[in-house]
């Protein structure tokens, strides 16, 4: 729930950032900001770590210092809003290039930043259910790998945008 | 003394908990609605692999 509310928040700073955008959303804006997720994904794959503008802080255990229920609600907001961590994958960068260049409504903004949040909380989730020791050892030999993946399924849909503009 | 689960059992368990699986999944979603041309819908989609594709920072 918390992962959601904090996807939804960052996407609503996104989307009041592209209301008042100097441009207006357009083909012109899809095919730049296709132009740039092709870039950041070709840079995600090309380089061993991703070095992206971030605040790269860890949500501090004294989080939940007020009771379960709050701590991780409020570490939920924090850990989805993707603004208090480290950000080792490009797919983030794009979504937010796409999202200033791509026409999209304001309601479309916000279902993408609760899918953000929903997507983050699949990690945890399955660090809860799987078996701790493998798990870790399973992500530490993937984890490339799938934020490799993120990045090229973004370049994709922004590619995939600006073309369904011309159609 | 806990019960260890059976040999399948446990390989389900880790398929199911694996994120490569899971971003594969979302991945395999978005590039069918891509094909369909239903961006809005991929946005959506890819917005949760990306959240995926973030696990490796849990």
């Amino acid at each position: 729930m918390g992962l959601a509310v904090g996807g939804a928040l960052s996407a609503t700073a996104i989307g009041l950032l592209a209301a008042v955008l100097p441009w207006p959303r357009s083909a012109v804006s899809a095919v730049i900001a296709a132009a740039l997720a092709v870039s950041l994904a070709a840079y995600d794959l090309m380089v061993t770590r991703v070095n992206l503008l971030q605040r790269r802080s860890l949500i501090p255990q004294e989080v939940f210092l007020r009771g379960h229920v709050l701590g991780f609600f409020r570490f939920g907001i924090e850990f989805g809003s993707g603004v208090r961590t480290f950000v080792t994958s490009a797919s983030p960068y794009i979504l937010i290039v796409m999202l200033l260049g791509v026409p999209a409504s304001f309601t479309q903004i916000i279902a993408v930043g609760v899918a953000f949040g929903i997507g983050r909380s699949v990690g945890p989730l399955q660090a809860v259910l799987a078996d701790d020791v493998y798990w870790s050892g399973d992500l530490d030999r993937t984890s490339r790998l799938v934020e490799r993946i993120g990045s090229a399924l973004a370049a994709a849909v922004a590619v995939t945008a600006a073309v369904s503009m011309f159609g | 003394m806990p019960v260890r689960p059976s040999a399948p059992r446990l390989a389900l368990r880790r398929l199911l908990t694996s994120p490569l699986l899971a971003i594969l999944l979302l991945g395999g979603f978005t590039l069918a609605l891509l094909t369909q041309m239903r961006v809005d819908w991929a946005l959506a989609t890819v917005a949760a692999a990306s959240g995926v594709s973030l696990a490796g920072s849990t």
